[in-house]
């Protein structure tokens, strides 16, 4: 896995993955592997708590200070959860990029979007004078296709609207020319047409060889963006694989259960996923679902290995149960 | 709520006082240190051109109370500045590093608040001597209190808005971080603590200056002309009540100021 030419680096391996709270029973994030290959993307998906947002915070070296982060996330040779804080910022924005939720909260509101890119235009190439430094932001900014570029870099956020901050947002977090992207429910606050644009517009990204990380409860975004798909429950990765083989054939009871709760408009009634009956605790390494699963039973309390299926990984004891 | 209407009037009597205090010596030919044999202790006249009287030794009332609030505003206004400025940087440092740094240096505010204040300089003036910049870091010491309080709370929550931690995964430097995404936004607040906090030194200083701790004879400042008047007000009423007005309208219209600036930019409550 490690290499010594850095652009073959652009690979990111978490090993076992462990974010937990105020004692080792409540984990955000149970002990999850990822993998990451250059130029393709990664959506994980799942409900609210699932651990999704702390996974990506984790990677990224955001986690809040009281939670208790075990595990490797391995950049090339480099663990990056044992990087000491002083050398976190030559990674930030410069290998890892991270996009938040919502940016209307996201970009400094008394700062206006020309300043904020040319502070962060300054921090990765400080010699640059005035005049670069304005043609660099207007050139992030045409890069990401915001219209009128020109008369942006003058506005203030809230003057934009939100499809058009989550494109300054990006344009801010490629500026460091990051191989990963990270994307906290990048879509989750704009509009039907607005996340359109988005997501094609990460689609160039990745073609142009960034690595993306897309966190997302819309499986919509997940489809749209392909390559590799993880299904995110209870701080485990419950079904992993190519997101096509996924979408076509959902092994894991719980990714059924999700990909049959979309809307669409063929859909005439929505699929309700059996909600928490109760907080769900893992007893004794059992499968997450168990507690809400209609197909659960006994062998369901006992420890789930991911079990390989075609190219598909499954934590579930009976994925052949309750298909139709 | 109409009594909200009425707060900006104070901003006018505040002007008013201030122009007053600054030109109004100039109304009068007694200089504020001149004795008039002829008046001592002279009751409130317009004859001889004393027209807040005289004290014990005859200085004209008028020219020392007008000079004497200028003292005192001059005094409140530098070691306000020097409350602030301290504050600001300590609360901004405490609240941007979090953790035990933090911790320790609230606590190290925390043991100032709750030294005896009065000992505390009664200490410091034997120590370093009466002088002005002595009165400064006095007052300055309780003033940065506060400040570094509210600085420290308000940076804790700037901190965990998305827009900082955005800023900090952009990779952007410490200094970028605290002095264009930090530090503007809490100088609001601070703005609005400063307005209600210069009248509370102006009182500061009075109380020093009654003790003796402040503002030495033959200068004056509203404090040592209520601590004279004080002694005097059996016979001679004028000298404690003149400048106790003084003293009241202006930490009233301050105070007044403060709380209009306080509701108009409805920041951090009652």
């Amino acid at each position: 896995m490690a290499s010594e030419d850095d652009t073959q680096e652009s690979v990111v391996r978490v090993d076992n993955l462990r974010v937990a709270f105020g004692g080792a029973r409540s984990a955000a994030v149970g002990g999850v592997d990822v993998c990451l290959a250059p130029g393709r993307a990664l959506t994980i998906v799942g409900e609210s708590g699932a651990g999704k947002s702390q996974l990506a915070l984790a990677i990224a070296r955001l986690s809040p200070p009281e939670a208790t982060v075990t595990g490797r996330v391995w950049w090339g040779a480099t663990d990056l959860l044992a990087l000491p804080p002083q050398a976190l910022r030559a990674w930030r924005g410069a290998r890892i990029g991270m996009v938040f939720q919502d940016p209307s909260v996201a970009l400094a509101p008394h700062l206006s979007i020309g300043r904020q890119l040319s502070e962060v235009l300054e921090a990765h190439a400080p010699k640059m004078t005035r005049a670069e430094v304005m043609e660099q932001a207007l050139a992030c900014l045409r890069d990401v296709q915001l219209s009128e570029p020109a008369r942006r870099l003058a506005q203030y956020p809230h003057e934009l609207s939100g499809g058009m901050l989550q494109r300054v947002m990006i344009a801010m977090a490629l500026i460091g020319k990051p191989q990963l992207l990270i994307l906290d429910e990048p879509t989750s606050a704009l509009d039907a047409s607005a996340r359109q644009e988005i997501v094609s517009l990460l689609d160039r990204l990745r073609a142009r060889g960034i690595s993306l990380l897309c966190i997302t409860h819309d499986v919509g975004v997940a489809a749209h963006l392909g390559d590799d798909l993880a299904v995110m429950l209870g701080g485990q990765l419950v079904e992993t694989g190519p997101t096509a083989a996924i979408l076509s054939d959902p092994k894991h009871p719980y990714t059924r259960a999700l990909l049959a709760s979309r809307i669409t408009l063929q859909t005439p009634r929505v699929g309700v996923i059996p909600t928490l009956r109760e907080a769900a605790p893992v007893q004794g390494g059992g499968c997450v679902f168990a507690s809400r699963c209609d197909w659960a039973s006994s062998v369901c309390q006992t420890p789930v290995p991911p079990h390989s299926l075609g190219q598909v990984q499954v934590r579930c004891h009976q994925p052949w149960l309750g298909k139709s | 709520m109409s009594a909200l209407a009425r707060w900006p009037a104070a901003l006018w009597i505040l002007l008013l006082v201030c122009l007053w205090a600054l030109l109004g010596p100039w109304l009068s030919h007694w200089a504020p240190q001149t004795l008039d044999w002829s008046h001592l202790a002279a009751p409130p006249q317009v004859g001889q051109g004393h027209w807040f009287g005289t004290d014990r030794l005859g200085r004209d009332l008028y020219v020392r109370t007008l000079t004497g609030t200028r003292v005192s505003l001059g005094i409140a206004l530098v070691a306000g500045v020097l409350s602030v400025a301290f504050g600001t940087a300590y609360g901004v440092l405490a609240g941007f590093c979090g953790g035990r740094m933090d911790a320790w240096m609230m606590r190290l505010v925390d043991v100032v608040y709750a030294l005896p204040y009065v000992f505390f300089v009664i200490l410091l003036t034997v120590v370093a001597g009466r002088s002005a910049v002595m009165l400064f870091i006095a007052m300055a010491a309780i003033g940065w209190l506060t400040v570094a309080q509210i600085v420290r709370a308000e940076t804790r929550r700037l901190c965990q808005q998305p827009f900082i931690e955005a800023a900090r995964v952009l990779g952007l430097p410490a200094h970028t971080l605290l002095g264009r995404h930090v530090l503007p936004n809490v100088i609001a607040p601070v703005l609005v603590y400063a307005t209600l906090l210069i009248p509370q030194l102006i009182l500061l200083e009075s109380f020093l200056s009654f003790l003796g701790l402040g503002i030495q004879e033959p200068a004056a400042s509203l404090g040592n002309l209520l601590s004279q008047g004080a002694q005097e007000m059996e016979y001679a009423p004028w000298m404690l009540l003149i400048p106790s007005a003084m003293l009241v309208t202006i930490v009233l219209v301050l105070t007044a100021l403060g709380e209009w600036c306080r509701t108009r930019w409805s920041l951090y409550g009652e």
